[in-house]
């Protein structure tokens, strides 16, 4: 349900600001539409609430290696 | 295409209040106790070289904004690279500090509402503004500036009587390295975020100086956030400071005037919600200028509306939770941000004086 | 185009609030009771008001309805099933917290009210001295309309007869959690008077912790407040003796400051204490006690300072008894001598119990009221 209310809010939009440029230019057209799928898709994946990717874990993980490399270098 | 510029004074207000931001209401700097007056004294001084790098290159290059100086510099491929990390780190910063807002909003009001619905309408309102472009946010600033300093000082004469200030007592009670910890904690945050503003500046009006738009407003901006924390360490003590989300407003509950003057919390809501609008708009700015940037298209607004979904999405998945944040806030935020905030832009800086200078020779 | 989307928008924006809450569905609670259940549940009673008939006719009734669960919060949520109403709980006044869980720790209790964001951190905090915290509730309320309230307006209203020392909840929570000071709550009983049972304040309950450890009484508790500075009026009643002449002397306190200095000498911490009043003859109930002259001024300051010395110590060494540093020596110390402090800070509260103190009082006669010499009677 809420995953169809989505879809069609986001195509309204995309159709409506599409309109509103008043210009024909293809491949700001498209870029403009892959732009929206990504948020479509990672909306998506929010409402079904599948966690897939956390660029916070990630950076965490990163630096806490970091520092434990740093720590054992100075012993 | 023309060119947007900013007044000096509308200029000045966007960065204060940028720094005001999640600051206010967030605890930063907890680590340096009862000396947080002086580490948010030192971070302010040690933000002002930086924004002097910041300055430099805005007037190296007066007729283009952060992208394309960087493009200029380091050539298609290499520039672009840069362009690509920064607008990550704006679109990042952007979606924590949606995610600061909705937090607020949900733990010390709305509960029950799931958090993606404040959060949704409050970024709503960032991406038109976003549209209207740089000059409205500047004008924005300017007006919504006056109240942010009326309420800076209407609270701070209320609070006056509250104060308490044993708690700083003694001085340098644990030496000196807690407050070089808590200086390196509010520099990251919020003082050399201003990188952002630097990437979402287009140009400034003409005979206005780059430089004194960033020492003036990091030093106001100090003024701001070592005001806030003073009062609240004072009001609420070390402690509970630390321990607590959002201490200014905790601090703020306990005015109580007489029984006549109470509950003024709202007043700490209200300057943070300015202050977060200023700054999730500044974040979206930078990143769909970005965008734009890295993909050659001369107008960024066409990208505003789904890059506005994707960062509403994204701060969706940064934390599981509120302590998460918090955590984030303080103790991986400084070492991530260091990179994007401090090196990167001395980089572009030596890099922008070597190609001015053959520039010149030519 | 545009319009419809900012029509669509508004639609969204003015549909509604999610967290929407109806005056007539709620139970506004006003104060809240915890005892002690069986085993280890908490029996949680608490005051509230509803709101009987509608428009200008409309009037507020206090009732107390109760609940037992395993946590605090579980018991508050149980009170739907006897109310049916949930409970706002922004307006609370107080807290009342029976001894037996004020002597197992009350930090269970806080951390339910300090996370709770409805209630307000400057609710009142107070120790039963009854059997049950919930008999509190159940007293006659005299002027106001509900026991919470009337309780309230005591402890706001108590500097001009200082008999105890009112904590709001965040100021306990700063000092349970600040180095070197022990927190205090006052304590409220009952008295009977004829058929009705009316609420007193009186004395404090001193901790260790958040573990309650013992009681102050009225006097003790007078002479804790002008420890810790508290701005606070009180009358000290005392008898005069000078060559066959007796009277009953009231003073009233109209200032009081009191300063500490810490001395270290052979690793031994004395900590100098320094309490200057300022004083009004309040009333003189012997004629021929003649306060213009300066003798039997200073006579009079020597005797108040005497008694709140020897009342003070005697509230210092009962401190000192349970380890409890209600006064706050510990943070003058950290103030003052930092260094002297990180040596002792781990062990504070058994360097505390063997603490020198020297105390002194000063109080100064400022005024004599309305009147400068005593009223002289004629035959």
């Amino acid at each position: 349900m809420q995953v169809v209310l989505l879809t069609t809010t986001l195509i309204l939009i995309v159709i409506a600001e599409i309109k509103l440029w008043h210009q024909k230019d293809t491949p700001k057209i498209i870029f403009y539409c892959i732009l929206m799928l990504c948020a479509y898709g990672l909306s998506v994946l929010q409402m079904t609430e599948t966690t897939i990717f956390n660029p916070s874990v990630l950076i965490e993980t990163i630096i806490s290696a970091l520092q434990n490399d740093n720590s054992e270098g100075l012993r | 295409m023309k060119l947007e510029v900013l007044s000096e004074q509308q200029a000045i207000s966007l960065m204060v209040l940028f720094i005001s931001g999640s600051a206010v209401v967030l605890s930063i700097g907890g680590q340096a106790g009862g000396d947080i007056w002086l580490a948010v004294i030192l971070s302010g001084l040690l933000a002002l070289p930086i924004v002097t790098v910041y300055a430099r290159l805005h007037s190296l290059y007066p007729h283009y904004d952060a992208f394309q100086i960087i493009i200029v510099i380091f050539g298609n491929t290499f520039g672009r690279l840069i362009c690509l990390v920064y607008t990550w780190f704006a679109f990042h910063l952007g979606a924590l500090v949606l995610r600061n807002f909705g937090e607020f909003i949900i733990t010390v009001g709305l509960e029950e509402t799931p958090q993606l619905f404040p959060v949704t309408l409050f970024a709503l309102l960032c991406l038109w503004i976003v549209k209207e472009g740089i000059e409205v946010l500047g004008r924005w600033s300017n007006f919504f500036f006056r109240f942010a300093i009326i309420i800076v000082l209407i609270t701070t004469a209320l609070a006056l009587p509250e104060l308490n200030m044993d708690h700083f007592r003694p001085f340098l009670f644990n030496g000196i390295m807690p407050v070089l910890q808590g200086t390196a904690n509010v520099f990251a945050f919020p003082f050399a975020q201003t990188i952002v503003l630097w990437l979402a500046f287009s140009g400034f009006q003409k005979r206005s100086s780059p430089y004194r738009i960033y020492w003036l407003g990091i030093l106001m901006g100090t003024l701001v956030i070592l005001i806030i924390t003073t009062l609240v360490v004072a009001i609420i003590g070390v402690e509970i400071y630390k321990h607590s989300y959002f201490p200014a407003y905790i601090a703020i509950a306990r005015l109580n005037i007489a029984d006549f003057v109470q509950r003024l919390e709202i007043i700490v809501a209200i300057m943070f919600i300015i202050s977060s609008f200023v700054k999730v708009s500044t974040c979206l700015l930078a990143t769909c200028k970005g965008v734009a940037a890295i993909t050659n298209f001369h107008d960024y607004r066409f990208t505003v509306t789904p890059i506005t979904l994707l960062m509403i999405s994204t701060s969706y998945f940064l934390f599981d939770d509120i302590m998460q944040m918090l955590f984030w806030a303080q103790d991986i935020w400084p070492i991530y941000a260091f990179p994007f905030q401090v090196i990167l832009p001395i980089i572009v800086l030596i890099g922008g004086e070597y190609r001015a200078k053959s520039l010149k020779k030519q | 185009m545009k319009h419809l989307i900012l029509l669509l928008i508004a639609a969204l924006l003015l549909a509604g609030c999610w967290n929407y809450r109806e005056i007539d569905n709620l139970a506004i609670a006003l104060g809240l009771a915890v005892d002690k259940g069986e085993g280890d549940s908490y029996i949680v009673t608490v005051e509230i008001i509803n709101l009987e008939g509608a428009g200008p006719e409309s009037e507020f009734k206090p009732t107390t309805v109760q609940a037992q669960s395993d946590t605090i919060f579980g018991a508050i949520r149980r009170l739907i099933t006897v109310t049916g109403k949930k409970l706002y709980w922004a307006h609370a006044k107080v807290v009342i917290i029976s001894e037996e869980i004020a002597r197992e720790g009350i930090l269970p209790i806080l951390d339910f009210v300090q996370r709770d964001a409805e209630i307000r951190s400057d609710v009142w905090l107070l120790v039963s001295k009854e059997e049950t915290a919930a008999e509190i509730l159940a007293s006659t309320p005299l002027v106001e309309s509900s026991i919470s309230q009337q309780l309230s307006q005591i402890l706001q209203h108590h500097a001009p007869e200082p008999k105890s020392i009112p904590e709001e909840l965040w100021n306990f929570m700063q000092k349970l959690t600040a180095p070197g000071i022990a927190p205090v709550i006052a304590t409220v009983g009952l008295v009977e008077q004829g058929e009705e049972k009316l609420t007193r304040i009186k004395g404090v309950a001193f901790f260790r912790r958040d573990k309650m450890v013992g009681w102050l009484d009225g006097k003790e508790s007078l002479a804790l407040s002008y420890l810790l500075n508290e701005s606070i009026s009180g009358l000290i009643v005392l008898r005069y003796e000078e060559s066959g002449l007796t009277a009953q002397i009231t003073y009233e306190v109209v200032g009081n400051k009191t300063e500490f200095q810490p001395f270290i000498k052979d690793d031994q911490i004395t900590m100098g204490i320094v309490t200057n009043l300022q004083v009004i003859l309040a009333e003189v109930a012997n004629q021929k006690v003649d306060f213009s002259q300066p003798s039997v001024r200073s006579k009079l300051e020597s005797d108040l300072a005497e008694h709140l010395e020897e009342l003070m110590k005697r509230t210092i060494i009962k401190l000192q008894q349970y380890n409890s540093d209600a006064v706050g020596l510990g943070s003058v110390l950290r103030r003052r001598d930092p260094e002297a402090w990180k040596l002792v800070a781990d062990d504070w509260p058994a360097v505390f119990g063997s603490l020198q103190t020297d105390i002194r009082v000063k109080p100064v006669i400022r005024a004599s009221a309305l009147v400068s010499k005593p009223i002289e009677m004629r035959d």
